[in-house]
């Protein structure tokens, strides 16, 4: 059914595959004019004044933003696509490595941009992902060192956000589409649809003592987990064995694929639930609505 | 086909965005000021508005740490977003007035306080239609049902709380009811309230905004205590009578107030005649609540007639102890020579009365809160304490001039009339309309009182909280079937409870030894006269009769005024407080047999001494002639 | 001529993926350079502070009268700043851990009380300087 699905898209619009492709495109040349005005030792405040005296810097920020999130999306939706068909045995090994690689700095790239925000938020999430990896063993606290930095600046993150994931995701890329390019009509629907959320809902800031704090969209179900399992490291280890699962698919058998997969789609849609639990029916304290 | 439908689209909605006129015209960021970390853009806009108090200037605070909305939006609608016009209404307090950063700690004591809750008139309504069995218990006015009684509540009395809303930005009248923080600590000038008048008006923003004090005047208490036991009219003289005022023969003789209810004057109290606001006595824990969770009225003031007027004035705190709240408090009030004096501590709470001081000379005095003028204290006379007989009395019970005496009145269901449910906001069918009786300014009643922070009986004073009949009830609910009239004898439901009151009508005039002992009114009996009898023997109690001038009430067969029964004990339903009480049989005779003495001896100072100061002793040694059947009463 | 088992171009890789190691840990080094975790940091606060409880930073202020005690914002639990009190509870906003008024762990993620911080006053200054941690 999600196959007939797919093929009505794909044949009417661009595939998910392009799509991300274009929206990784725009996210990055939109994030240029945004580095003219944002100041990493002043983050916030720079923020601030962009957002209060620069109308196209509003623009271009909230393009940046609906391109990334579009990003993952399509991303996602596109991993979706591919394995539904057994496509991760199409793939080269090694380049089925540095995909799942690239996967994780995707997700590392979005969360950077939003801990660069240094809005009350921001600053948050900064503080978890230290947190959670530090309690990695071994080689948590220089991972940590390696993604966020040593200092309270965000000079270290800046850097990874603008550079670092940016050329490894697009290098990868290359290498998995052969194009340096996408469809220009995959282009043109991602720009559109961009600017047209970028219009109707334009990115702000979450000043502090603003009620709800919450990491963003793709991290809630995350977020509650750590809420129901007092333990972060059980959390990370969790986490690293759906990544260890997923990435081990390429090499199992198709029948042991296949049930690996199924397991991984349970537990997409438990992530799912966790995260609407959080959304829907949580107030800013965290006191449940339904319970 | 449609990637190009969505390009197109999202063109033509970029090129309108960046070209349309009402688009933000580009500011300087120097203009952006930063306040509480972070910048205010409401302040460019609004950059001309002046009148704030030093503490609540945008400077300080910002705009949006009150109104909302986003500071960080350059575009009227955008900054405008989520905006709340009126701060400080209860259902929005937490996130302004009451944020972590602010005065959380005080709006979650205000939110639990009377004022907000109304506890005391929730439970004591549903005793008196019978709901419960005692007139204490749990209540909010925002948490009403569809019982009689709180229907009642929600046409007619709803909304004297705090969290009544505020809708309309204004300045505080006679007819504003609730509005959270903004009750009462609103403050407008003539400037301001002339350029808000202009904005309903014409729609011209104004340019001064109401500054936000500690120093709310009696106007802001009128609204609501203007209503129930009028102690906001009380205190400053004013009688409530029953006249209309289109039909005012000398309208010059009177005060029209904005709902059009007429008063007359009576005699204001000797605090408001000494220039004393509301204030000036109930302190801010008394009136925004300290935490506890009161149920009545008279249990959460923190003043009492002793903390002020008292031969030994006492205990003190130094200005080096106070907490740091009323050190803040001292500040604003920008309260002179504070470092050096010491400050009454409240009898009923321990804590620091800040009006209240003494000086290093070792005088106490009073600074008005309004005026910051210094007032004398006058410790209370001998007569006071040292009258046997006299131990129970309150300070009131001898220096109320008058209190608002309701005689009877009567409750209607009339299940075929509309009219609005406050509670709601929507028109309803089925009304719940008063019918009022007597309204006289008279001396109080009095009575017994159970005071829980004595634990102990005093004599206070009374005044009908509830002599009426209440129809149109069948099983507790309102009646589709009751008649339509007022017909106060076909009832299904007859009270006649007494409420204690502090009237607010205070007099340095005691009332005189036979405005009690020789008035079967004050004594709860209803307007009348007693007739004292021969005692014949010395040993025998003095008889008496009592004659009513009001008709019986066919329900329970006393004067349609009186409270209790003349020479008998009254013990159910006879008050809408636990613990208060008629005077007993016992009480009655004692205190009525002192009143056939003073037919004779006056009270002078010498027949005090003698007789009265030794009572028990006096009766005992009549003469012959006391003996006799006695001249009887003239009219007080 | 060598025969060996690996051809040419997986010697190169392997040599290229080892090599790339060293650069990584020079990169390593200058990631951890920065400019450091900061020495221990002070917070001064005005004695005046209100009753109950109060939020400063990273600092949370306690007073009833004249008791005061200071605890540390942080969450026992990821590091959030508590910044907020629902009822007679301080909330963590990240997961929901609740604290009593005097730090202790009432409820979710977290397992330990708040950390008290240590504190001098300056009665002339009116003033009160609270330790924090590193």
């Amino acid at each position: 059914m999600l196959e007939q699905l797919f093929r009505f898209w794909n044949r009417r619009l661009s595939s998910a595959g392009n799509l991300a492709f274009a929206a990784f495109l725009i996210a990055v040349l939109s994030g240029i004019p945004l580095s003219i005005g944002y100041h990493v030792d002043n983050a916030s405040d720079s923020l601030q004044l962009l957002l209060l005296t620069n109308s196209a810097g509003v623009f271009f920020r909230s393009v940046h933003y609906w391109s990334g999130q579009l990003f993952l999306l399509f991303t996602l939706i596109h991993v979706i696509e591919h394995l539904l068909k057994g496509g991760e045995r199409d793939v080269k090994s090694g380049l089925w490595f540095r995909l799942v690689l690239v996967l994780l700095f995707s997700v590392y790239v979005m969360l950077s941009g939003f801990i660069l925000k240094a809005d009350a938020e921001g600053q948050m999430a900064r503080q978890i992902f230290s947190g959670l990896l530090e309690t990695i063993p071994f080689i948590g606290k220089d991972l940590r060192i390696v993604l966020i930095g040593n200092s309270n600046s965000l000079g270290l993150v800046y850097i990874h956000h603008l550079i670092t994931t940016t050329l490894i995701i697009g290098i990868v890329i290359f290498e998995h589409v052969r194009r340096a390019w996408p469809e220009l009509l995959a282009y043109i629907t991602l720009l559109g649809t961009s600017s047209i959320l970028s219009i109707l809902i334009p990115q702000g800031l979450q000043l502090a003592d603003a009620g709800t704090i919450r990491g963003p969209w793709y991290f809630i179900g995350l977020q509650e987990l750590l809420h129901w399992i007092p333990e972060p490291l059980v959390v990370v280890m969790i986490t690293f064995g759906c990544l260890t699962g997923f990435l081990l698919i390429h090499w199992l058998k198709p029948a042991a694929a296949s049930w690996t997969k199924r397991a991984l789609v349970m537990l997409l849609v438990f992530y799912i639930l966790l995260t609407l639990n959080n959304w829907g029916f949580r107030d800013a304290n965290w006191n449940s609505l339904i319970f | 086909m449609p990637a190009l439908v969505i390009g197109l689209v999202s063109v033509v909605l970029t090129i309108y965005h960046f070209n349309r006129s009402d688009a933000p015209q580009p500011v300087d960021a120097s203009r952006i000021p930063i306040v509480m970390e972070h910048r205010e853009g409401c302040m460019v806009c609004h950059e001309e508005m002046t009148g704030f108090s030093p503490s609540h200037n945008p400077q300080a605070v910002g705009c949006s740490s009150c109104h909302l909305g986003n500071p960080l939006s350059p575009e009227k609608d955008g900054a405008h977003k989520g905006m709340i016009i009126v701060p400080g209404n209860m259902d929005s307090v937490m996130s302004s007035c009451g944020q972590s950063a602010c005065h959380h700690d005080l709006v979650t004591k205000v939110t639990g306080s009377l004022m907000a809750s109304g506890q005391g008139m929730v439970s004591v309504n549903r005793y008196v239609f019978g709901q419960t069995p005692s007139p204490d218990g749990p209540g909010h006015l925002s948490n009403l049902s569809d019982s009689a009684a709180d229907i009642h509540l929600r046409q007619l009395c709803v909304t004297c709380h705090l969290g009544f809303p505020k809708k309309q930005s204004a300045p505080i009248d006679q007819t504003s009811r609730g509005g959270g923080c903004t009750a009462c600590h609103v403050d407008y000038t003539d400037q301001a309230t002339s350029q808000m008048a202009e904005y309903h008006e014409s729609g011209k923003l104004p340019l001064v905004h109401p500054s936000l004090n500690i120093k709310p005047d009696n106007d802001r208490c009128f609204g609501c205590h203007s209503r129930s036991a009028r102690i906001s009219l009380n205190y400053e003289g004013w009688h409530e009578t029953m006249l209309k005022a289109k039909k005012l023969k000398h309208p010059e003789k009177y005060r029209i107030l904005q709902d059009r209810r007429v008063l007359t004057q009576k005699g204001a109290d000797i605090h408001h005649e000494q220039g004393m606001l509301c204030i000036d006595c109930h302190t801010a824990r008394d009136a925004m609540g300290d935490g506890t969770s009161y149920n009545h009225q008279g249990e959460q003031v923190e003043i009492s007639c002793v903390d002020c007027h008292n031969r030994k004035p006492g205990p003190f705190v130094d200005y080096r102890a106070l907490d740091s709240d009323s050190v803040k408090i001292l500040q604003l009030r920008n309260i002179s020579s504070r470092k050096t004096d010491q400050y009454l501590v409240a009898h009923k709470t321990g804590k620091p009365l800040l009006n209240l001081t003494r000086g290093s000379a070792g005088r106490m005095q009073l600074k008005g809160k309004g005026d910051n003028q210094a007032r004398e204290l006058k410790a209370p006379a001998e007569a006071c304490t040292d009258i046997n007989g006299h131990e129970r009395l309150t300070c009131q019970t001898c220096h109320t001039q008058w209190a608002p005496s309701c005689v009877e009145c009567h409750t209607q269901y009339m299940p075929d009339k509309k009219r609005k449910d406050h509670y709601t906001g929507d028109k309803v069918q089925g009304v719940w309309k008063e019918y009022k009786g007597d309204m006289r300014a008279a001396k109080p009643a009095l009575g017994v009182r159970r005071d829980k922070r004595l634990n102990r009986d005093v004599v206070d004073t009374f005044i009908p909280g509830m002599i009426l009949t209440i129809g149109g009830l069948l099983n507790n609910k309102p009646d589709k079937n009751a008649p339509n009239q007022k017909q106060p004898d076909q009832f299904q439901l007859f009270r006649r409870m007494f409420s204690p009151t502090f009237s607010h009508t205070i007099q340095k005039e005691s009332r005189s030894c036979q405005s009690c002992h020789q008035d079967p009114w004050a004594v709860g009996l209803g307007k009348g006269t007693i007739e004292y009898h021969a005692a014949g023997k010395r040993d025998q109690q003095i008889p008496m009769t009592f004659v009513p001038e009001s008709s019986r009430h066919s329900a329970d067969g006393l004067p349609r005024d009186a409270w209790t029964s003349f020479l008998k004990t009254r013990t159910s339903h006879t008050a809408t407080r636990t613990g208060s009480r008629p005077f007993n049989k016992q009480e009655q005779q004692r205190i009525l047999e002192v009143g056939q003495c003073l037919l004779c001896h006056e009270a002078t100072a010498d027949n005090t001494t003698r007789i009265y100061k030794r009572f028990n002793q006096a009766i005992t040694s009549r003469k012959p002639a006391c003996l006799k059947k006695p001249d009887q009463p003239t009219e007080n | 001529m060598i025969t060996t088992r690996f051809s040419r171009k997986q010697f190169l890789k392997a040599a290229a993926l080892l090599l790339s190691i060293y650069p990584l840990k020079l990169f390593y080094d200058v990631s951890r350079s920065g400019r450091g975790k900061s020495a221990a940091k002070q917070q001064v606060l005005p004695m005046d502070f209100p009753e109950g409880i109060s939020f400063h930073g990273e600092v949370i202020a306690w007073r009833q009268q004249e008791e005061i005690r200071f605890f540390s914002a942080r969450c026992p639990h990821l590091g959030c700043r508590i910044d907020r009190q629902e009822n007679d509870q301080l909330v963590c906003p990240c997961h929901g851990s609740r604290f009593s008024l005097q730090g202790e762990v009432l409820d979710g993620p977290a397992t330990e009380n708040l950390s008290p911080l240590s504190f001098v006053t300056d009665i002339a200054k009116r003033q009160i300087t609270v330790s924090l941690p590193n």
